[in-house]
């Protein structure tokens, strides 16, 4: 209890102190429909080239499944890494690695915090716009709506731990942007974020189905008439992966404690 | 009571080195791995109540043992307890016992006023709403910071910020406070306050003060015992008055001419010419060479003197001199 209270305090601290710059919601808010705009028109072209459908997806589900995806992109529990490097880099982890928390937790709280506003904020203004200009994909609402929340709560869980992996590894090399540009684009490729799901090739969307970079997005694919089939199959691929990428953060973390270097001390 | 025991207290680094005669391929595959004694076998113990100071020059340690004590770091071999618990080990019911603050580091939300900060660690303390908020008003009243608690941290002085920054790490009571450098880059009215309340603390709050810092006024105003740590080994253990005592070999006299100095005279041996100016003159005395008393005789014979000063050396100069022969 007193864990889940001091996570909502955290979130909710670091959210209002994101919430005071402005100039973060006004960007991301940019940002979304700079995307949407681009891709809604480009896949509206090649949708009515191919008669309305490809791969037996319609637009309005393609569309639907890249929303969510720009959406969690918005959370962006992508730039986790980026936070732990440079906390590594100007010593700054050390304030926060005598705490009675873990640094870690401290972390994913603040990251969580950091893009929560802007997340529900463009999700829910999105989710109107979307369902007035593109209109509402034929959905099952009773396995889409907890199956929905549940793949998205733990994808996020499984990509803040991918995540925390590589920015730790900032402890112990000194750049870790290469290792994250590496990553990231699996994650944005198998996500769908430069070609819908709906459209990968069979392999491709094997590997999406089963690799952790794929299990990250999942909510994006809960819009797609064949999760109804397969949403036991995802949810126990998300399971798993947290708990082979839990050992390996627990292992990674308990190292680089024994190890850690602070700015020469 | 002990509240600090430390023994044997050792931390290695090991770092690649490359054969500067051998090439690029030789190297790339037969790196030599060289080790570094960052803290070497120190042993200290410190009684609940102390303000001690932990000195010594860039590169000595002073840091290393500090992240060891607070459990930020491994040591690779010895024995810690703070409050009777090992850092490592106990690192998170360790937290509640103390507090840290780094000089050159935040923990506040730059965003958000200083209550944000005291109510996110204050929950992090286990405290509950009431708790944060009594303890809140107690800290704003001992560290005097009404005028700026509602102000966004970013928008604070540096002085300002480093009385935040106490006034949080105090915010789950906790029995020791470890300060790395808090005065550093702060000016001399700003630095006063800060050793003001750090007295304050340690008297009212009866919190044990463990402190680095290169500024002798912080050690010699707040500290009741200095420890020095130079290479990685304590070179001295020892209350502050006795190493002033102690390491007081020279005196610096400070005379003022009746009219002007127009000759400065040939002094006798152990006493030097610091300063020469016509208004005043500043001798230095060796004491070992030669008493106070002898090199007075001797000025008061050369010159046309109308007021005399003598000042003990600076503990600067006695810790600089101390470095020096270390």
């Amino acid at each position: 209890m007193k864990k889940i209270k001091f996570a909502i305090t955290v979130i909710k601290i670091f959210m209002k102190n994101q919430i005071q710059d402005k100039t973060n919601l006004i960007l991301d808010v940019f940002n979304m429909v700079s995307r949407c705009l681009i891709v809604f028109l480009l896949y509206a072209y090649i949708f009515k080239l191919n008669n309305g459908t490809i791969n037996g997806v319609d637009y309005k589900t393609t569309m639907w499944s890249m929303f969510i995806y720009f959406g969690l992109m918005i959370l962006n529990i992508r730039r986790l890494d980026n936070i732990i490097m440079t906390e590594v880099k100007s010593g700054n982890v050390e304030m926060f690695m005598n705490k009675p928390t873990s640094y870690l937790l401290i972390s994913f709280y603040k990251v969580l915090g950091q893009g929560l506003f802007s997340f529900l904020f463009i999700s829910l203004l999105g989710s109107i716009i979307m369902a007035l200009f593109v209109g509402i994909p034929n959905l099952n609402l009773s396995i889409f709506i907890p199956t929905f929340i549940i793949t998205l709560f733990l994808g996020q869980i499984l990509g803040l731990m991918i995540y925390a992996i590589i920015g730790l590894m900032a402890f112990f090399i000194q750049d870790i942007r290469p290792i994250h540009w590496i990553v990231d684009k699996f994650v944005m490729i198998l996500g769908g974020s430069y070609l819908p799901i709906s459209m990968f090739p069979p392999f491709m969307k094997a590997i999406a189905f089963l690799s952790p970079f794929g299990a990250i997005n999942f909510a994006s694919s809960t819009v797609y008439e064949t999760w109804n089939n397969e949403f036991i199959i995802r949810i126990a691929i998300q399971i798993i992966w947290i708990i082979i990428f839990y050992i390996l953060l627990k292992f990674v973390y308990n190292k680089t404690k024994e190890k850690a270097m602070i700015n020469g001390g | 009571m002990k509240i600090i025991e430390v023994k044997k207290l050792l931390k290695e680094y090991k770092y690649k080195v490359k054969d500067e005669k051998k090439g690029f391929f030789y190297n790339l595959f037969n790196e030599k791995e060289k080790v570094l004694k960052a803290v070497n076998n120190i042993s200290f113990d410190i009684e609940e109540g102390e303000t001690v100071a932990f000195i010594g020059p860039n590169g000595a340690g002073k840091s290393t043992t500090i992240k060891m004590l607070t459990g930020i770091l491994y040591p690779t071999k010895g024995e810690i307890k703070i409050c009777g618990l090992t850092p490592i080990k106990d690192r998170n019911e360790l937290a509640y016992n103390i507090g840290t603050v780094f000089g050159q580091r935040s923990q506040l939300l730059p965003n958000l006023p200083l209550t944000e900060s005291m109510e996110m660690f204050g929950t992090m303390y286990d405290m509950d709403k009431n708790q944060i908020k009594k303890r809140t008003k107690e800290l704003v009243a001992l560290f005097e910071l009404e005028e700026f608690i509602n102000q966004p941290v970013r928008k604070l002085s540096l002085g300002q910020r480093m009385r935040a920054e106490i006034a949080v790490s105090l915010i789950h009571s906790p029995k020791i406070i470890f300060l790395d450098e808090p005065t550093i880059g702060l000016d001399v009215v700003s630095k006063k306050n800060l050793r003001d309340l750090l007295i304050k603390i340690n008297k009212e709050e009866k919190v044990t003060i463990f402190l680095t810092s290169h500024d002798t006024e912080d050690i010699q105003s707040i500290c009741d015992r200095c420890i020095i740590i130079n290479h990685g080994k304590i070179i001295i253990d020892t209350s502050t008055k006795q190493l002033m005592k102690d390491y007081v070999k020279n005196k610096n006299i400070i005379i003022t001419p009746n009219t002007v100095f127009e000759e400065f005279p040939e002094l006798i041996n152990g006493v030097k010419y610091e300063k020469k100016s016509k208004n005043q003159i500043i001798v230095n005395v060796d004491t070992e060479v030669v008493s106070t008393q002898k090199a007075l005789q001797d000025l008061i014979k050369k010159l046309d003197i109308d007021d005399i000063n003598i000042e003990n050396e600076s503990l600067e100069n006695i810790i600089r001199g101390i470095y020096e022969e270390n």
